[in-house]
């Protein structure tokens, strides 16, 4: 539970280090919070950690489409922070960490897995402006 | 109506500052094509990379822009101003003059928050971060500290204007020699430190950026994000390699 605490000040903080205007940055924090929320249940239910992502990630753009409106701001203020803590920089670390130790096994198999991941995350972010943005 | 010569000044300005900023290309692209419309310049082609951008008016008598981007770092409240004025724009084209001095004053704009408080809230982020990907309460604090240790690596590295990879190289090094001694004399696990020593360098918005703007067909902005994130891992990860076995922890 206390994760979501700690998705909401991921969000938030990372939101100010990127100049959001200070207004906005609760809804940022708010944005990474229901993200994690999309990503932790299913992962609880037992899917699989691609699907959890895929989910966070729909909830984010969902949630940055919807708040855009509200407050008047680009949906990057909601979506670049609230995706923060599902992005797959660490198993990409660990993947390259993986390679320069020699385990080329593990390197393969954490690579693929985040290039996988982040498939998902973006496919998961491409959908809601698709769908709810207004056609001109 | 505004000669050719002015708008594509305010279209190419407008366009510059907003891929320096983070903005994605295909909504670069929208938002600059809008403001050439609100000019009532319909012919016009836009082609926008995250390190260059080219913007074409006219069909028969045509002229273009071309703008290296530099210094790419995400500043959101930039891309809100722009974003406003462009809205500004499309109900009511001011002078060009004008609209140019309106974007040098949002290139220049002071960020909502004074430089000194940047640092702190990078700390925040990445040591909550940490507790998503697996550290415990009591890592809180040394990943914290080990991230305040990394981005003074990195000033030292803009002071010194070393090549970023340099600065990477020397991150996840700094975050190793963190860990070991939170380790030793913190009682810290030593896997959470280094990753929230380097939580913020490593590239995951630019990863997914990348395998987006794939998706969307805009294929030399996902090659360039997805290089320069590749790099970025490489040279952390190289980094982490090199302190770890000077430790003869490898």
């Amino acid at each position: 539970m206390l994760n979501y605490l700690f998705a909401f000040l991921t969000s938030a903080a990372i939101a100010i280090s990127f100049r959001g205007p200070l207004r906005a940055v609760p809804a940022s924090g708010l944005a990474g919070l229901l993200g994690w929320a999309g990503y932790d249940i299913p992962v609880r239910l037992g899917l699989p950690a691609t699907l959890g992502a895929f989910i966070g990630a729909l909830v984010v753009g969902v949630a940055g489409e919807l708040l855009a409106r509200r407050l008047r701001e680009p949906t990057l203020m909601f979506v670049v922070p609230g995706l923060f803590p599902l992005v797959p920089g660490i198993i990409a670390y660990r993947g390259m960490l993986n390679l320069a130790q020699g385990d080329y096994v593990a390197a393969a198999e954490e690579l693929t897995r985040t290039l996988f991941y982040a498939g998902a995350l973006a496919a998961g972010l491409s959908l809601p402006p698709a769908f709810l943005r207004r056609r001109r | 109506m505004s000669s050719p010569a002015q708008v594509l000044s305010v279209v190419a300005s407008a366009g510059e500052l907003l891929l320096r900023s983070g903005a994605e290309v295909a909504r670069v692209e929208d938002t600059l094509t809008r403001i050439a419309q609100a000019y009532g310049y319909y012919d016009v082609e836009i082609y926008a990379t995250p390190t260059g951008l080219f913007v074409t008016l006219g069909s028969e008598r045509h002229m273009t822009a071309i703008r290296r981007i530099e210094g790419r770092a995400i500043a959101l409240d930039r891309v809100s101003a722009i974003n406003a004025l462009s809205r500004e724009l499309t109900a009511d084209p001011a002078p060009p003059s004008e609209v140019i001095r309106a974007i040098q004053n949002i290139a220049n704009q002071a960020p909502p928050v004074p430089n000194w408080a940047t640092p702190a809230t990078n700390a925040v982020a990445a040591a909550a971060c940490t507790m998503l990907v697996g550290g415990s309460l009591s890592d809180f604090g040394p990943a914290l500290l080990a991230n305040v240790f990394v981005q003074g690596v990195h000033r030292v590295r803009e002071s010194l204007r070393l090549p970023e990879a340099v600065g990477d190289f020397a991150s996840g090094a700094t975050a190793v020699v963190c860990a070991l001694a939170a380790t030793r004399w913190l009682g810290a696990s030593f896997t959470p430190v280094v990753a929230g020593g380097i939580m913020v360098l490593v590239p995951g918005i630019a990863f997914t950026t990348s395998v987006r703007d794939a998706m969307m067909g805009d294929l030399t902005s996902a090659a360039a994000r997805g290089l320069e994130a590749v790099m970025k891992v490489a040279s952390l990860a190289s980094g982490v390699a090199a302190a770890l076995y000077a430790t003869g922890r490898l």
